[in-house]
């Protein structure tokens, strides 16, 4: 039954997958928008036609307000993913907040005192 | 709540996050875990600032570095440790290490939309730098006193030269905790929570309302 399971899901995209397309998708149309932008409305911009160059930044302006809250907070997750080396594939698990709970494994049972740790480090206090 | 409307919007201090990551071998554990027990419950969303999570890497690096020491036996010379601070395995040992625990506690949290928000290409206006040294302007902090303490046995020693046995230092909010407000205030947040009891003295004199957990 779950080699059954396997192949299935295999057909199927997950759904991070669609949001990354979204994503992808919404970053070629910004990095188009910008490319036309740099190469012909600003330079365009010093023969008087600043008109042009505010319509084009509306228009950038508009296709970002135009994404979703969900495909935006999505696109922030991925960069913090990324820059990290994690997975850019993932699956949302709200579940994970309470996986957080004492997650960072450590080789010592040493009590610790963040509180009073950072309260130095913010205060500048080391040698 | 039995709904998926979110009722606060909640910024949490660094100390809350890697307290709760730690586990219950941080003094604060169980305190910062009402924070996010609470979130569950009343589906807050905990706004994460990328200066938060700066600090926080800064943070464990701190603490494994303090595990590593701890673990070493009593009575280490400081040519030994002169050594080991120069060795390059012992850098990557760290490095690597707290890089990894950053590492799962970012996986954890990416996943889970319904509880965390991370910011995405915040414009932050240089007002709120003003705004710090306007706060940090208006207050003084306190002075207290410190034993001589050995970081090691945490033993009380007086110096072995001139018999001092405690020193005298100016604690205060300070420019990091100013900027936490800010931050918090510009992304939006109902509600900034802290364990650093000195965020009391600010908690009259910033917009957003702070929680200092007891």
């Amino acid at each position: 039954m779950s080699t059954l399971n396997c192949k299935l899901d295999s057909l199927v995209p997950a759904p991070s997958s669609f949001l990354e397309t979204m994503v992808n998708f919404s970053r070629l149309i910004g990095d188009l928008i910008n490319a036309v932008y740099a190469k012909i409305t600003k330079p365009l911009g010093q023969f008087s036609l600043g008109s042009i160059v505010t319509q084009t930044e509306e228009i950038q302006r508009c296709v970002l307000n135009s994404l979703s809250f969900g495909t935006v907070t999505f696109n922030s997750r991925l960069s913090l993913r990324t820059l990290l080396g994690l997975s850019t594939s993932f699956e949302d698990n709200p579940k994970a907040i309470e996986q957080l709970s004492g997650s960072i494994k450590r080789g010592t049972k040493r009590k610790t005192n963040v509180t009073r740790l950072i309260r130095n480090m913010r205060d500048y206090d080391g040698y | 709540m039995g709904t998926n409307q979110i009722t606060e919007k909640v910024y949490i201090d660094t100390n809350i996050l890697v307290s709760y990551a730690l586990g219950p071998n941080d003094d604060g554990y169980l305190k910062a875990k009402n924070v996010f027990d609470q979130a569950v419950k009343e589906n807050h969303t905990i706004m994460v600032s990328n200066f938060m999570l700066t600090e926080a890497l800064n943070t464990l690096r701190n603490v494994i570095t303090e595990d590593k020491y701890q673990s070493l036996a009593h009575g280490v010379t400081q040519t030994a440790l002169i050594a080991m601070a120069d060795s390059e395995d012992f850098k990557k040992d760290i490095a690597d290490e707290s890089m990894k625990s950053f590492s799962d506690v970012i996986d954890l949290m990416t996943r889970d939309s319904q509880h965390f928000k991370f910011e995405e290409n915040t414009k932050y206006d240089g007002v709120i730098f003003q705004n710090s040294l306007a706060l940090l302007s208006g207050l003084f902090g306190i002075f207290r006193v410190y034993r001589f303490r050995c970081d090691k046995c945490e033993q009380y020693n007086p110096c072995s030269t001139c018999r001092t046995t405690s020193s005298i230092v100016y604690k205060a909010i300070n420019a990091p905790d100013l900027l936490h407000v800010q931050i918090a205030q510009t992304l939006g947040c109902t509600k900034f929570v802290t364990m650093d009891k000195g965020f009391g003295t600010i908690s009259k004199v910033v917009q957003i309302p702070i929680t200092v957990l007891q």
